[in-house]
């Protein structure tokens, strides 16, 4: 999302609206409507058995305008706030959606933007919004967890352009992509550069994740690139990063809080109708007390959406801290209600064939996706201005 | 008095720890180390160096092949196993029916099973729940009729751990629907190669194939392989949980559990450095420590203490406990791991990628949320801590 200049006075975050607008509504319920028609566990589990990507889905997505949610109008794209893509990551997670609108899309879009050559990038934008061309942030090292400075993949600048080698490891839809936003240390500082799939020194080794998503380890060997590989300078890449992050961070929350709220639906259903002691599961006490905490952790996670946003579209110096207390709470959230939801499921709960395990599995992703809970957490600690992130006065 | 720390023990726990040290192959090791379920071949490889010390069994009586060590240094023996990165050796047969046999079996059960368990050559699994008996395991179904010198035995059991290894069953069938539910069902051991015996494997979240669904059909079982007498089954069922009342604690695991902790923490840096410098993941850490010693000397002291505690009580909250550390630690391993707890591994399949370490620890960490519902579920625990500890 872009950084917005702050016109309504209020520190440090957009508006604080509490329910949505009428144009929102309309566009969560299309996005439900599309899900529920054209999302069904038998597509999934299709795209699952396909290295976890569907392609017509990915055009439909792109046809419905949808890719674009991260984009501002002039580059392409609608994004008029960040509730478009919260929507559209909410109901993903709810339908448990395989492709990485995240990963592929708003993320590393989050990053190009911020990395402040988004002009000079405009065709691989326009390709994103139009589906013709995926991204993959590659961060993470090995040995290394949740550092943001790269230290083992490096850049070096010579009269050819750029010259990149090293590895990164845990590089989430990395195979799907066509090209890697790569983070790389050159001399004392660090640079975001777009590195093609297939140039010549790439090398991945695929696999899917726990929840069924495509990932791979890098690796680059004297991988030349031109000079307009760089996505963001020296000045710009820790902005770049966290902007990254951020969409990391809220879009974790808006699946989180749709597979949480599938989850709890799921265990509704199924408590209700298994039989146990002659009585239905629903019927014990014990287990009426458990969904009823279910849905309240359930209602404060999603009353935090609003916060969210606001933070999102805002400007204020402490936005990456106040995004990551949110994140951690909502997630952490999750976490407990999806295990619940398992645990409220009995022997079935873990299996692969049940729904509900794959819930549990797309939420324990979510939690170390774009930097661990706990880390998250800390971020807020360390890193917020004030006591108080309403900041209602 | 006892106590835990003595010259004796603590001479003991050395013996242990030698023999872990020069008698565990490095492979079978290795792969203990890594995380995955144990393959039945490092189990049987295992219980075969075990039992040649003579320590396969520890808890049989010595007139079965076992011991006559304390209960204490029963858990001593354990720990040290787990901490030397040893195998877990099949429980089934050790474990479960083993004692089951040689209390209430006859002598021609005892001679024809109890050696095959005690050496490791023999696999054993345990046919109790059904699809709708689970944790109202008396409302089974699976019939067993009486038809001269045999049994016909109908029906299904599920969640059957390591039935495909299995070269016995032991099951909990209907032989009478007449009474309470409890008072018709009998134990039965069956042989798994027996004609109408059908395995179906069930792929669990962790995306290994640990348990399965066993079907029965026209099944053709001795009458010579009933435990004790016909429609007592539910007897032996009780004694068979109860007899071993700190064994679904899971100390050795938690215990190996943390060591494996510090080891990925030590791996790994973080932001501002060494992982073992951040004083958040060390605060986490340092809560599960205290609550491991809780747990550890309950179960020390639930070990020594026998009049004090309420028995099926203490046994319950321990195995509540034991899963919750089981599953808080592994929690912590994800933690730890960050993005790179996200690869999914398979035992077995190439692990040219990922974290060194994140394999076997995240199968793990998924196959854990089973602990609080496997051998009684928390709720049912808890149940059992209000009815028999507390009277309510
Ligand atoms: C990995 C794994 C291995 C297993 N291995 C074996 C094995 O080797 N042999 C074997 O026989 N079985 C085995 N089991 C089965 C296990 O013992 C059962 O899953 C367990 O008893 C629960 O039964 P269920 O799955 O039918 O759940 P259910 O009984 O349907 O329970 C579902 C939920 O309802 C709750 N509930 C049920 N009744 C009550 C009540 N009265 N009050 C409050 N809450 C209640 C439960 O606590 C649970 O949360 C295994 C299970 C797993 C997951």
């Amino acid at each position: 999302m872009t950084v917005r200049s702050m016109d309504n006075g209020m520190p440090g975050r957009a508006e604080l609206r509490l329910g949505l607008g009428e144009d929102e509504l309309q566009f969560k319920a299309s996005v439900e409507r599309l899900l529920a028609r054209d999302y069904g566990v038998e597509r999934r589990r299709v795209a699952l058995a396909n290295g976890g990507f569907d392609p017509d889905f990915w055009q439909q997505l792109a046809e419905l305008g949808w890719l674009g949610a991260c984009f501002p109008e002039p580059l392409g794209g609608y994004g008029q706030s960040a509730n478009e893509a919260l929507i559209l990551l909410e109901q993903f997670g709810r339908a448990l959606v395989l492709e990485p609108l995240l990963g592929a899309v708003l993320v590393p879009g989050a990053a190009l933007l911020a990395g402040g050559r988004a002009d000079a990038h405009g065709a691989l934008i326009d390709g994103l919004i139009a589906g013709e061309r995926r991204l993959a942030l590659a961060w993470s090292e090995q040995g290394r967890r949740g550092a943001r400075r790269p230290r083992l993949t490096s850049a070096v600048r010579d009269q050819r352009g750029w010259c990149v080698n090293g590895v990164k490891q845990t590089v989430l839809n990395a195979p799907l992509a066509d090209t890697l936003l790569v983070s790389a240390i050159a001399g004392e500082d660090s640079v975001l550069l777009l590195v093609p799939h297939d140039a010549p020194g790439v090398s991945l080794i695929e696999y899917t994740t726990i929840d069924g998503q495509p990932a791979a380890d890098l690796r680059f060997t004297n991988v030349v690139l031109p000079d307009d590989a760089l996505a963001a300078g020296p000045e710009r890449c820790e902005r770049a990063m966290d902007a990254a992050m951020n969409w990391g961070a809220a879009g974790a929350c808006a699946e989180a809080l749709g597979a949480m709220d599938a989850a709890l639906e799921l265990t509704l259903e199924y408590t209700g109708t298994r039989q146990q002691f002659g009585q239905k599961l629903s019927g014990f006490q014990v287990i009426q007390h458990r969904l009823a905490a279910m849905a309240t952790e359930l209602e404060y996670s999603q009353a935090l959406l609003p916060l969210l946003a606001a933070h999102l579209d805002g400007n204020g110096a402490d936005r990456s801290a106040q995004i990551a207390g949110i994140r951690a709470r909502i997630v952490g959230s999750a976490r407990c209600v999806v295990a619940d939801a398992v645990q409220l499921h009995g022997g079935i709960g873990v299996t692969d064939e049940a729904a509900i395990s794959h819930y549990f599995r797309r939420v324990t992703a979510l939690e170390q996706a774009w930097g661990s809970a706990r880390q998250n957490l800390e971020r807020y600690r360390q890193g917020r201005q004030g006591y108080d992130p309403l900041r209602l006065q | 008095m006892d106590a835990i720390d003595t010259p004796r023990i603590q001479a003991f726990r050395r013996e242990v720890r030698d023999f872990v040290a020069g008698q565990l192959p490095e492979a079978i090791k290795q792969r203990t180390r890594q995380g995955f379920h144990v393959s039945k071949e490092d189990m049987r490889d295992w219980t075969a160096i075990l039992h040649r010390q003579g320590w396969s069994a520890p808890h049989w009586p010595t007139a079965y092949g076992g011991t006559d060590w304390s209960p204490l240094q029963r858990m001593v023996f354990d720990i040290e196993l787990a901490l030397g990165w040893a195998p877990a050796p099949s429980p089934f047969g050790l474990h479960l029916i083993g004692p089951v046999i040689y209390t209430f079996g006859t002598e021609q059960q005892k001679q024809r099973y109890l050696p095959g368990i005690l050496d490791g050559s023999q696999f054993w699994c345990q046919g109790y729940s059904e699809p709708n008996a689970g944790s109202d395991l008396a409302s089974l179904r699976t019939s067993a009729r009486r038809h001269g010198d045999r049994y016909i035995v109908n029906g299904q059991k599920i969640w059957t751990s390591q039935a495909q290894y299995a070269d016995m069953i032991f099951c909990l069938v209907r032989t009478d629907g007449s009474g309470s539910k409890q008072s018709g069902i009998s134990m039965l051991l069956i042989d798994m190669n027996t004609p109408g015996v059908t395995v179906r494997p069930i792929i669990t979240q962790d995306m290994s194939h640990y348990v399965n669904e066993v079907f029965f059909e026209d099944v053709e079982v001795p009458a010579d392989n009933l435990i004790g007498e016909e429609n007592a089954g539910w007897r032996y069922a009780k004694f068979l949980l109860e007899n071993e009342r700190t064994a679904s604690a899971y100390l050795p695991q938690a215990k190996q559990d943390m060591n494996r902790l510090r080891e990925m923490i030590g791996a790994l840096e973080g932001e501002h450095g060494p992982l073992s410098e951040d004083p958040v993941l060390d605060s986490q850490c340092a809560e599960l420590e205290l609550e491991l010693a809780a747990h550890e000397m309950t179960i020390y002291r639930i070990l020594t203490d026998n009049a004090r505690s309420p028995s099926a009580a203490a046994a319950s909250m321990i195995k509540i406990r034991g899963a919750r550390l089981q599953q808080r630690l592994s929690s912590l391993w994800n933690e730890v791991l960050g993005v790179h707890a996200l690869p999914l591994f398979t035992p077995g399949a190439d692990s040219s990628y990922g974290e060194p370490g994140a394999a076997g620890a995240m199968s793990q960490f998924l196959i854990r949320r089973a602990v609080s519902i496997y051998g009684g579920t928390n709720e049912i625990q808890h149940s059992i801590i209000a009815k028999r500890g507390l009277h309510l």
